[in-house]
């Protein structure tokens, strides 16, 4: 077997004839199984070397998250008892109250509240595209949400967000732009930043590329105003923030990494991901050539996982050939 | 090592700041581990799983134990229930591409498996570096390109001027060589056995 169909397999451009090699390979010989599988260790291992902020931001996250989980753990002592006594007395004053306007709200006519739209990206793998009331262009990530008016009314156009978004707000000085999310508040006359929420909420992470940004407690107490190029990191417990300079990149390259299509011809698909990875597909197209479809896929996942996809989208076997 | 025995002390008695110092130590490079046999959610929840599990049994964890080895190898448990159960549910990969991964599961015991422990138990990263600055100059340049910016043969070959099949041999040789160096001290030892049972005779 031509050796190198160990790293054509690893970068996934190996054709279905290669793969086939490879596993006979694999199984002459436990010295090839272990050869191959070194080799597999020691290719993925290469994310681990070039640590960053985005791998330390990803401890910081991760350890918040354990920490919120093992606090559910913890017993009640005795010092607690007396607050939790009070506690459950609001709690039921709440509910009573909760009671008796709801009975009050069956006799009188209702009002038709605002309507509130939430737009949820529970996909896991593509970038959703928002167009708002005032045509602020939010970028809204994997499992993340916006929920915002349905018309902007009064002194100021407020939006909430759980997950993470790139917002290109539109400059309205009359009417300032304010993000809220549950550790904090973001406020903006037009300015482009992304803010990304951890999954509890706990913790907010405002990145700024241009314009300027003000942050503000949740009560409005305003905490810092951000320049670009800097990332102010807030958590919902503390009024500490970290203020850094960060190379913006980074953290919102994440729009870009995402290929969509729209409406398109197996051909076109088939042309840029060959053109994008530098691969010669094979494909019977004859029974599909005149479809249309939707197809997007993330750049960094690679060759095969593109193709995997338009594989699995289309119910046609799919190879690379050299 | 002083440092550590102490820190399982304190976990012992519930030290939640020495969990902390256990979690930043151990973290990424547990997490590096899961990454190789499952997706990154399936990853991250059974990293924390095993971390919370961790400081739920606190009390009964031996004062001797190496919390890195205790943590890759309940990584791996449970990485292996994941991958059986889900063994005929994803129908993106071609067959063959199943039976290949298959095959590597038990391979990636951390008990057993010398590169795992060299990459995750030991965190040779540095060394991993080291060796591949110690690649030949040209050899160096192709790999580095593939392997630290994800550039596609094509491209690489298009733009060093060199052809296709020499781009994959440079990149497969480099892995090979990669793995010689890590696996130095197997290496080594394989040597030195040789030597002796020459019976210290010049083996060259």
């Amino acid at each position: 077997m031509d050796e190198t169909i160990v790293y054509r397999y690893l970068s996934g451009t190996a054709t279905e004839e290669e793969k086939l090699q490879l596993l006979d390979w694999l199984k002459t010989s436990p010295e090839n199984k272990a050869a191959f599988f070194d080799l597999k260790a020691i290719w993925h291992a290469k994310h681990s070397i070039s640590p960053d902020n985005r791998t330390s931001d990803q401890l910081k996250d991760s350890l918040s998250v354990i920490n919120e989980r093992i606090d559910r753990f913890v017993p009640i002592n005795k010092k607690t008892v007396n607050h939790l006594w009070k506690r459950w007395a609001v709690a039921a004053a709440i509910i009573l109250l909760g009671f008796i306007s709801i009975s009050i709200l069956y006799k009188v006519p209702k009002v038709t509240p605002d309507t509130d739209i939430v737009y949820v990206n529970q996909s896991p793998d593509s970038v959703r595209k928002v167009f708002l009331p005032d045509g602020t262009l939010v970028w809204l990530n994997t499992h993340s949400s916006l929920t915002c008016p349905s018309e902007f009314t009064g002194d100021q156009r407020l939006v909430e967000l759980q997950g993470e978004a790139f917002f290109e707000v539109v400059k309205d000085t009359l009417h300032p732009f304010v993000v809220k999310t549950k550790a904090m508040m973001v406020k903006v006359v037009g300015t482009s930043f992304c803010i990304t929420t951890s999954p509890d909420g706990a913790i907010s992470k405002t990145t700024l590329q241009s314009g300027s940004v003000q942050l503000l407690r949740a009560d409005g107490k305003k905490l810092v105003t951000l320049k670009p190029g800097q990332q102010a990191v807030c958590s919902e417990e503390t009024d500490r923030i970290e203020v850094r300079h960060v190379n913006v990149d980074e953290y919102i390259s994440w729009r870009f990494d995402l290929i969509t299509m729209s409406g398109v011809k197996v051909f076109s698909i088939i042309e840029s991901i060959e053109s994008l990875y530098g691969v010669n597909i094979k494909m019977d197209t004859t029974a599909i050539k005149d479809n249309r479809y939707n197809f997007s896929f993330r750049k960094h996942k690679g060759a095969s996982d593109a193709l995997r996809r338009l594989s699995y989208m289309t119910g046609i076997p799919v190879d690379t050939i050299r | 090592m002083a440092n550590v025995v102490s820190l399982v002390e304190r976990l012992k008695r519930g030290d939640r700041a020495a969990f902390n110092e256990i979690y930043e130590l151990h973290y990424l490079s547990v997490r590096f581990y899961a990454d190789l046999m499952l997706d990154a959610d399936d990853a991250e929840d059974v990293v924390q799983d095993v971390f919370l599990n961790l400081w739920l049994h606190r009390e009964g964890l031996d004062d001797t134990l190496s919390i890195r080895g205790y943590l890759l190898r309940s990584v791996y448990n449970s990485a292996l229930n994941i991958l059986k159960k889900r063994k005929h549910a994803n129908d993106y990969y071609s067959s063959c591409e199943k039976e290949i991964e298959e095959m590597g599961y038990d391979y990636y015991d951390p008990d057993s498996c010398d590169i795992i422990r060299r990459l995750y138990n030991e965190d040779l990263r540095a060394d991993l570096q080291a060796a591949i600055e110690s690649l030949p100059v040209r050899c160096r340049e192709v790999f580095v390109l593939s392997y630290l910016q994800d550039m596609p043969s094509k491209e690489i070959s298009r733009k060093l001027g060199i052809s296709l099949s020499t781009v994959d041999n440079h990149i497969y040789s480099a892995l090979k060589q990669l793995r010689d160096k890590l696996g130095g001290y197997k290496a080594g030892l394989t040597l030195l056995f040789l030597f002796l049972s020459n019976g210290g005779k010049n083996l060259f």
